[in-house]
């Protein structure tokens, strides 16, 4: 069975994923002439879940998040099917892609330093994003939401703080101002890239911790995308492993964990044997290949401790391995044909 | 704000203290002032009454109070070779100046905005680089002889415009658009170059994920972004254009302030030479300390670290 077997409802009914994409392929212009950055993503979103979208940095996360929201640096070649809401987000107009990026899908970009605008207040930015998506707000009713946003964000005298400067506070503050600026807008689905990569250890689990919360109470469906597995353990349901510019596993997040069925995955875990006590992961040996590199079999064979000789031949498609549990690693699919 | 306003104003001082300073020191060391003063012609009473007029008997120290005082005032006394104040020639040819000044200052600015914003939003599109090629042309071509070319098409060639003088506002075209032209090209491309630069920062790409229009994002995210800078360049391009006076008003026999001030060197007509000198520095420095204003008004990160 292939990952384009599995069953999906059709897009547009209530069960549809919050987010899907499927065989999504994106070519950028580097340095060097067009690179392929995506080389066939496909994965699932279920609405209401939290989804981590890991692996090491590089490996095509970030770019993922913005073909969902069609951000992609202008002259992006980007195939594939990328649907979020019942939406099919390639193919909607200008106008309609407007209306999708103000209501429907918010991104929480890596640092929140450089996401903000500097030369405006927090207050203004948070009513403008308020209005963006509700055009109908008038500045006193978004102003009124904005401030009540910001208390439920955990930001202290929240009124003062509308007429802060993003240079007059702190990093977490910024990152929770970002969130109640994506959380105006009432969104669906929240696109996290690195949330908290920036931040200290302290703010990481609080931001986190709020994500978690939102999701909870207000049932909004995130999207994770962290090269640090142990941030999301905790609130992640799904896990989604990607490696240079695939998918190599995806399933529930603590049988991932517990039992990931991937070597990547493995060795990503392997990497921090004591990581109950370490905060980051330590790299695995080697490096991840070039974005310009095309290796015909499994792009991490090179760095595998268990990778066969059929591992550099062919590239192993994405199979389910257990019940919701997809894994494109040759040596686990054999194991399991074997068992059968 | 205010201790940063009060700073600047100091500046400006300093500027004008600077400058009679400078000025005073030369007259001194380039021989007798009283010569130099005076009409080329001058015989020996009128040298006296010159020394006598200009105070030249007094202790040093004095002259230079005197001197400093009457730049501070403005009050500039007599002109040598026009038979009239210094300040009511000054002021009149100030104000002819700037009927080529200031639609230079709004003009050049405006399209050269247009320019570089319309290349940066495409910037590997045909359209986007034909602007910028255009603009490129003007570029290597010294601004007098822009003057000769344009004044050769339309004035003779034509006969559209005056070939020279200020007589008529049809007379203000060429002017104004030698003015114009030479500060276009360099201006243009940097505006494409900071606009190019603020479109792809993260405050563009959150105001473009926030779903607003491609306007509130181009001019009050990007556009806020890459103005510093600019306004920054529109202080130095300030200064050029009084160099440019300097050039372009005789050549166009345009009766400006430019025009005044080499006149007066080549007649010695030292007053108006002094009074021009302290009116350029002073109006270059204030633009300049407008400009920090705003830039300051703009970004608030300034305004703390003040
Ligand atoms: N604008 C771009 N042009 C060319 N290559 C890019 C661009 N942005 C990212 N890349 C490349 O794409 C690959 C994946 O990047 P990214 O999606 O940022 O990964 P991640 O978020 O997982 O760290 C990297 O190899 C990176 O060098
Ligand atoms: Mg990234």
């Amino acid at each position: 069975m292939t990952a384009t077997e599995i069953d999906s409802p059709p897009a547009g009914t209530a069960s549809a994923p919050a987010l899907r994409l499927e065989d999504v392929r994106v070519e950028l212009s580097g340095s060097s002439g067009r690179v392929q950055i995506l080389r066939g993503v496909s994965f699932e979103v279920p609405r209401g879940q939290i989804v981590a979208l890991a692996g090491e940095s590089g490996s095509g996360k970030s770019t993922a998040m913005l073909a969902a929201v069609r951000l992609l640096p202008w002259g992006a070649g980007v195939s594939g099917t990328i649907e979020c809401q019942g939406e099919d987000v390639r193919a909607l107009s200008s106008r309609q892609l407007r209306q999708f990026r103000a209501r429907t899908a918010r991104v929480i970009f890596q640092d929140p330093w450089s996401s903000l605008h500097p030369m405006r207040s927090v207050g203004s930015q948070l009513v403008e994003s308020a209005r963006s998506a509700d055009g109908s707000l008038s500045k006193a009713a978004a102003r009124e939401l904005a401030v009540e946003t910001l208390r439920r964000v955990g930001i202290p005298d929240p009124k003062a703080r509308m007429d802060v400067y993003p240079h007059q506070i702190s990093g977490g503050q910024l990152q929770r101002v970002m969130i109640a600026m994506a959380l105006v807008a009432r969104p669906a689905v929240l696109l996290c890239d690195e949330p908290t990569t920036a931040l200290d250890v302290t703010t990481q689990a609080q931001i986190l911790d709020l994500l978690r919360d939102l999701n909870r109470s207000e049932g909004i469906t995130v999207l994770i995308a962290t090269h640090d597995l142990d941030v999301i353990a905790g609130i992640a349901d799904r896990l989604v492993v990607m490696y240079a510019g695939r998918v190599v596993e995806d399933g529930p997040a603590q049988q991932v964990l517990a039992a990931p069925k991937h070597l990547y995955t493995w060795s990503l875990l392997q990497a921090a044997p004591a990581h109950q006590h370490e905060s980051r992961l330590r790299p695995i040996e080697g490096r991840p290949p070039r974005s310009d590199e095309n290796l015909p079999g499994c792009a991490f064979a090179p760095r595998c401790p268990g990778a066969r000789d059929e591992c550099t031949g062919e590239l192993p498609g994405l199979e389910l391995v257990a019940v919701g549990h997809r894994s494109a690693c040759l040596p686990v699919q054999q194991q399991k044909e074997a068992q059968q | 704000m205010i201790g940063f306003l009060a700073r600047r104003l100091g500046l400006l001082l300093l500027v004008v203290f600077g400058v009679t300073t400078v000025l005073f020191v030369l007259t001194r060391l380039s021989g007798d002032p009283a010569a130099i003063m005076s009409p080329p012609d001058a015989g020996p009473e009128v040298l006296a009454a010159t020394r006598e007029r200009l105070g030249l008997n007094d202790p040093l120290w004095l002259q230079y109070v005197n001197t400093l005082v009457s730049t501070f005032t403005f009050d500039f006394g007599q002109s040598f070779a026009m038979d009239t104040s210094v300040s009511s020639v000054l002021w009149s040819r100030l104000g002819t100046s700037l009927y080529i000044i200031i639609p230079a200052l709004v003009i050049g600015p405006l399209v050269s905005m247009a320019i570089g914003v319309y290349a940066a939003l495409r910037p590997t599109r045909r359209s986007g680089r034909a602007v910028m090629g255009a603009a490129f042309l003007t570029d290597g071509v010294p601004y007098f002889l822009l003057a000769f070319i344009l004044i050769l098409v339309f004035a003779i060639q034509l006969g559209w415009l005056p070939a020279t003088g200020n007589a008529s506002y049809a007379a203000l075209v060429i002017p104004v658009a030698v003015l114009t032209l030479q500060a276009v090209s360099a201006t243009s491309r940097l505006v494409r170059g900071q606009m190019l630069d603020a479109l792809g920062q993260g405050p563009v790409q959150t105001a473009r994920s926030l779903g607003l229009s491609p306007a509130v994002v181009l001019f009050r995210h990007a556009l806020p972004l890459a103005l510093p800078p600019l306004l920054a360049w529109l202080g130095i391009q300030f200064s050029f254009l009084f160099s440019s006076l300097l050039v372009l008003e005789p050549i166009m026999n345009y009766g400006g302030i430019g025009n005044l001030l080499v006149r007066s060197v080549n007649q010695r007509d030292f007053p108006v030479v002094q009074a021009c000198v302290v009116v350029f520095a002073v109006l270059i420095t204030t633009v300049n300390i407008a400009l920090d204003v705003a830039v300051r008004g703009l970004d608030p990160r300034l305004r703390k670290a003040s």
